[in-house]
């Protein structure tokens, strides 16, 4: 007996009951397609964050104060470190804060970034219409901003935005420009629910003289590390402190999301996997009832002469051939499930080779490992006691 | 029966036969001595409960003796393993039962060839010989029917059939007759007579001692002991269709 016969005897198993094997089955189905599933909507988690964070500008360094402690910075904080440190291309203070936008009827509240013309070029945030504000809006406190697409919106702007005149917290300020769209909301902020203008309005508009945070630029990635070390230096020294001020590069930002989201990745995947499991106990366990009622048969079969490894190979391949088929079942419907997923909007759901195949080997496995039980009690049955068997 | 040492099929020798049920030893068999000369027609006869199944079953290869030697074509199967056991019984014997035996959800022909796959044979030779064997039998119209749509005696000669197939030294039967009236009983006497005319060895137990007059010899069993062993005077010959035998 070779093995086409054998998976022909085991097939011809399968076929005998096609509702219990196709319930047996069900388990891995079930098992196979969650685990796909739920990776998938783990990696489009990451993958949409890990843009949205790679959106953000490339080389980027960010400086956050800490107000409760003392410790502010100001706009002349920036200027400063870029001047002392070398590898500092570029320098930004950002001061923000919530307000109240209106236009004609409508009023909306978002957030107000007060920030400088390196604004487009430091966070990758091209403008779609009309321009920038200049540095000398910046150095006349002028009050024009630059509006994100989801506040052009829910003011209901009719015509185009560029050259009409908003109120911010009461504050009249012209727009000047409309940022492109930059979409999603995965994972942080809506990036196009935004009002930009100069950091010298925006001070007044907040009533504050400080800003929440420097942005830098190194001109070589590689240099991210020194420099985020020498501007901790820098303003440990000038506060008097250390730790005084969070000084975190996009890579640091990057690692730390991925590391967590990894984390959340493997989680799904766990208790997909126990699913998983659950499965290959329910094979075992119809294996072995199925052991039982076929006792005639296997006293039959060893009667003309089958030898322990001929059944065993018939119920080993059983219960593979049961788990495979579940596993490739269970693939469409993780596959399926991880589209309909993400087609409800809420998730993002990328379906990695990875995980598939993952997900196949281990349920193959599993029917193997639980199969093997029921099959070698299938091989040891003494042929006698099987023909007496009723 | 008189026969030179190479003609011996199947020699027991002192065999016997202890099943231990709890604190309880029941002697099945006790120093059975017994050959078995090819071509010869054997009836095992004797009361309920006197061994003959387990004497069956030893002989059959699918239980082993307590003691002695069991030489089967010049082999000693007493000691095998499992697996030595199950290719004496793939290529040495032939084995049909009372109750026939067959898989229910495989028709007459996967039934046949049920022993040929285990022997390794390629599909095409199973089926061939399959083929072959169930038309000997008289069954080429019913291939492809399964148990449950065949009669009585029909699902008896394809466990005949099966038993052939696999072109064995020796024809073993435990109460082949006994699950069929009389005229069925006889149209198998007459198909296994007519194995056995062709050379085929024949041991079948019956305690029926119309059946055991259609064979050569009587082996009659008695509380484990082999209490007579004579040849048949007045064999019957079984006449296919014929509802009588008649008298050699
Ligand atoms: N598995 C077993 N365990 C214990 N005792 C057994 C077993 N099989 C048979 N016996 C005993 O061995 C003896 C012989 O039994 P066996 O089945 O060989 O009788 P038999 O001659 O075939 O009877 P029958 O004509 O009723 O079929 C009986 O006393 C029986 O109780
Ligand atoms: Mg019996």
């Amino acid at each position: 007996m070779n093995v086409a016969e054998a998976f022909r005897l085991a097939w011809g198993g399968i076929l005998a009951n096609k509702l219990r094997s196709f319930l047996t089955a069900l388990g891995v189905i079930i098992g196979v397609g969650a685990v796909i599933a739920l990776v998938a909507v783990g990696q489009g988690t990451t993958q949409a964050i890990t843009q949205r964070l790679s959106a953000l500008g490339s080389n980027l360094i960010i400086v956050f104060g800490a107000p409760n402690k003392g410790v502010r910075l100001t706009a002349a904080d920036a200027a400063n470190a870029q001047k002392q440190i070398p590898y500092l291309t570029a320098s930004m203070p950002v001061v923000s804060g919530g307000v109240t936008v209106a236009w004609q009827a409508q009023s909306y509240a978002t957030t107000l970034n007060g920030v400088t013309p390196n604004y487009p070029q430091m966070r990758n945030a091209p403008v779609a219409d009309g321009s920038f504000f200049t540095a000398q809006d910046v150095q006349n406190r002028s009050l024009v901003v630059v509006l994100g697409q989801t506040v052009v919106q829910q003011l209901q702007m009719t015509g185009n935005p560029v050259g009409q005149t908003v109120s911010v917290n009461g504050y009249p300020a012209q727009v000047v420009g409309v940022q492109a769209a930059i979409g999603g909301s995965t994972g942080g902020q809506n990036q196009d629910d935004i009002v930009l203008m100069p950091y010298t309005a925006a001070q007044r508009i907040l009533g504050t003289a400080y800003v929440n945070q420097l942005y830098f630029q190194v001109g070589n990635g590689n240099d991210a590390g020194i420099a985020t070390a020498w501007l901790q230096a820098l303003f440990d020294h000038q506060f008097g402190r250390s730790q005084s001020v969070n000084v975190l590069s996009q890579d640091q930002l990057l690692s730390t999301v991925a590391s967590t989201t990894a984390t959340f990745t493997l989680l799904l995947g766990a208790v997909a996997g126990v699913s998983l499991l659950v499965g290959g106990i329910g094979i075992m366990n119809i294996m072995l009832v199925s052991v039982i009622e076929r006792t005639r048969e296997i006293g039959i079969r060893k009667a003309v002469g089958a030898r322990r490894w001929h059944l065993l190979a018939q119920f080993l391949f059983e219960s593979a051939t049961l788990s495979c088929l579940g596993g490739l079942i269970g693939i469409a419907a993780g596959v399926f499930g991880a589209r309909a997923i993400a087609q409800s909007g809420s998730y993002h759901a990328v379906v990695t080779s990875g995980s598939v195949i993952l997900a196949f080997a281990f349920a193959a496995v599993v029917g193997i490992v639980f199969g093997l039980w029921p099959a070698m009690q299938a091989s040891r049955l003494d042929p006698i006691v099987a023909l007496r068997h009723e | 029966m008189a026969s030179n040492g190479n003609d011996i099929v199947v020699r027991l020798k002192g065999i016997g036969k202890v099943y231990a049920s709890g604190a309880l030893q029941v002697t099945a068999l006790e120093d059975i001595n017994v050959e078995v000369a090819r071509g010869e027609m054997v009836a095992i006869t004797g009361p309920s409960g006197s061994g003959k199944s387990t004497l069956m079953n030893v002989l059959g290869c699918l239980d082993r003796p307590s003691s002695g030697v069991y030489e089967l074509g010049g082999r000693n199967v007493a000691r095998m393993g499992d697996d030595d056991l199950a290719a004496m019984r793939n290529r040495f014997l032939g084995f049909i039962f009372q109750n026939y035996n067959l898989l229910p959800l495989q028709s007459a022909q996967q039934n046949v060839e049920l022993p040929l796959i285990y022997r390794g044979m390629a599909r095409r030779a199973r089926h061939e010989a399959a083929r072959a064997a169930l038309a000997a039998v008289g069954l080429s119209d019913r291939m492809h029917h399964r148990p449950a749509e065949l009669s009585g005696g029909q699902q008896q000669r394809v466990a005949i059939a099966r038993a052939l197939a696999a072109q064995p030294e020796v024809l073993l039967g435990d109460e082949p007759t006994g699950n069929l009236d009389s005229r069925t009983g006889t149209e198998i006497m007459a198909l296994i007579q007519r194995l056995n005319e062709q050379g085929l060895t024949v041991i079948m137990v019956t305690h029926d001692p119309r059946i055991a007059r259609h064979c050569r010899r009587v082996v009659s069993v008695a509380d484990g002991h082999i209490v007579g062993d004579e040849q048949v005077t007045d064999r019957l010959i079984a006449q296919p269709g014929a509802a009588e035998p008649v008298s050699a």
